[in-house]
């Protein structure tokens, strides 16, 4: 009793707004039939989404590759305009599933860099600035920077996340991974500034969602705005990414030994992680944003973390990139954390994957970890404004 | 009252080697500890604290016992100390500490310590040290006094 009246008190105090808990399933969302979800839920007949690439999960191609462009649309038909920086480049016929969910293959050209992707429906339309990235290779090590809780709405996070999105354009990598808790309060307005603020970016950038990213409805709002899919999988190169949505917290209040571990990867997720997973070998990238492993109760769910540590530890693993803490910590694939440093290291391939967790990029006067990535090699260093 | 009790206070600061696995030999880190000790005996005192690592994030809850077997002074010391370790998911992780030191007051109040142990992290981390201690103690008059 005394518990739960201290935890109504600090609640109260802190202004928060009663959480919708406990969370939905993730499989109740049809998760890895998002844009099903997507379709079915969230939108209306006279409406389009698009749905791949766009930011969350933008496309990285070779001018005349083939491109796979997905959009939805319910009930409407399988044509689709798709304009690249406002200019109509291909009239796309489809082929879509029963709520509206269309894909269709076209090679885009167009000058080296970020492009702007429209998908145009009838009268609907819906845009992605960081949807396209025109390349004319492919580079080996790949250069990501590793970015993680911004936490827009809280204090300064504002002002330091775009200093910080300012330093990685000074020196721009070859993309960019966001680790999730782009909001502070899972707020639209909040949201909607993450994916303003990302649109400076010259590179593109892949999303996953953190437990601040949920608002009182879930996870709807950002399935709209940032992308319908919440686990990803691409390939740049040799290299094979992995975005995991870890989940909403499993603290309701009344749970205090489980403050802030989260609620997923579930069962549906984890069964794709081992379908993706049984696919030929590629040197693989994860990333998420709860970290499997770290020194405080902040992790992956309980039940989903000794198998989600089994699905990643694997010899074609390179490393497994997390937030959350706020805090930097970095294990090998044993959770051993010796050796490693906070700040810079080339890691011994006998140890990965190793297990990053980037500190919160608005801590401070703000910051970033970057990586050189190849087959066989993993590198890092955390750039400190 | 407290201060008549047989208490000791150890502020400690600890280095040393380790082997693992994957990593092999490695320098481990520097860690310090606060440490409580209550002599249950002229010969026994029953420890509990906590320690932390000097570089990361990384705290151990201990409890000990520390047995003289004779007292020449400096008096020589025996140590086993079982910690709940915070190194890669809380609740997953023990040290299990076994070390000989000595120890020996220099004002009735104030001793200082030395000791050499071999720690074995069990649980989901599995790697073995060797680490040296060295600690100053605020102690009451009645811990460990001379038999």
């Amino acid at each position: 009793m005394v518990k739960f009246a201290v935890v109504a008190l600090v609640a109260a105090a802190c202004g928060n707004d009663p959480p919708d808990y406990p969370p939905p399933p993730l499989a109740d969302l049809g998760i890895h039939q998002a844009p099903t979800y997507v379709a079915r839920t969230l939108m209306t007949a006279g409406t389009a989404l698009l749905a791949h690439p766009r930011l969350g999960q933008p496309a990285i191609a070779i001018a005349a590759e083939p491109l796979d462009v997905g959009w939805i649309a319910p009930a409407a038909g399988p044509a689709a305009d798709l304009l690249v920086d406002g200019i109509v480049v291909d009239h796309l016929v489809g082929d879509c599933d029963a709520d509206g969910v269309c894909h269709a293959m076209t090679t885009v050209t167009g000058a080296l860099g970020l492009h702007e992707l429209c998908i145009e429906v009838g009268t609907a339309r819906d845009c992605s600035p960081h949807a396209l990235s025109i390349v004319d290779h492919r580079n080996d090590p790949a250069t990501v920077v590793h970015l993680s809780d911004a936490h827009l709405g809280d204090g300064d996070s504002d002002v330091t996340f775009v200093q910080v999105l300012q330093a990685i354009a000074a020196s721009p990598p070859d993309f960019v991974v966001f680790t999730g808790d782009g909001a502070n309060d899972g707020l639209e307005s909040q949201r909607a500034a993450f994916v303003a603020d990302v649109a400076n970016l010259p590179v593109p950038i892949y999303a996953v969602t953190g437990n601040h990213d949920y608002d009182n409805r879930g996870i709807d709002s950002h399935l709209m705005m940032v992308g319908p899919e919440l686990d990803m999988m691409w390939s740049y190169g040799a290299l094979r990414f992995i975005g995991l949505s870890s989940g909403q917290d499993l603290d309701d209040g009344g749970h205090l030994s489980t403050i802030s571990e989260s609620s997923g990867p579930d069962d549906s997720q984890l069964t794709w992680l081992a379908t993706t997973l049984a696919q030929p070998s590629q040197p693989t990238v994860f990333f998420l944003h709860h970290p499997i492993y770290n020194a405080l109760f902040a992790t992956v769910g309980p039940e989903s973390r000794d198998r989600l540590k089994a699905l990643v530890t694997r010899d074609d693993a390179l490393a497994v990139l997390a937030g959350h803490t706020h805090i930097t910590s970095v294990y090998d694939a044993e959770g051993n954390s010796r050796d490693l440093s906070l700040d810079a290291q080339d890691v011994d391939p006998a140890r990965l994957p190793l297990h990053y967790t980037a500190a919160r990029a608005t801590n401070g006067s703000g910051g970033y970890a970057v990586f050189h990535l190849s087959a066989h090699h993993v590198d890092y260093r955390w750039i400190g404004l | 009252m407290i201060l008549a009790a047989p208490l000791a206070v150890t502020l400690a600061f600890s280095d040393g080697i380790g082997h693992a696995r994957l990593a092999g030999w490695y320098d481990d880190e520097e860690a310090v500890s606060l440490r409580l000790a209550f002599a249950v005996h002229p010969r026994v005192a029953i420890d509990a604290g906590f320690s932390e690592d000097a570089e990361r994030v990384e705290l151990g809850l201990h409890a000990g016992v520390r047995v003289r077997p004779a007292c020449p002074a400096p008096w020589l010391y025996v140590r086993g100390d079982v910690a709940i370790v915070g190194a890669s998911h809380v609740g997953s992780n023990y040290d299990l500490t076994a070390g000989a030191g000595a120890w020996t007051r220099l004002t009735p109040w104030l001793a200082v310590e030395g000791e050499l142990d071999v720690v074995l992290r069990v649980g989901e981390v599995d790697t073995q040290s060797f680490r040296a201690v060295a600690g100053v103690a605020i102690a009451s008059p009645r811990f460990w006094h001379h038999i």
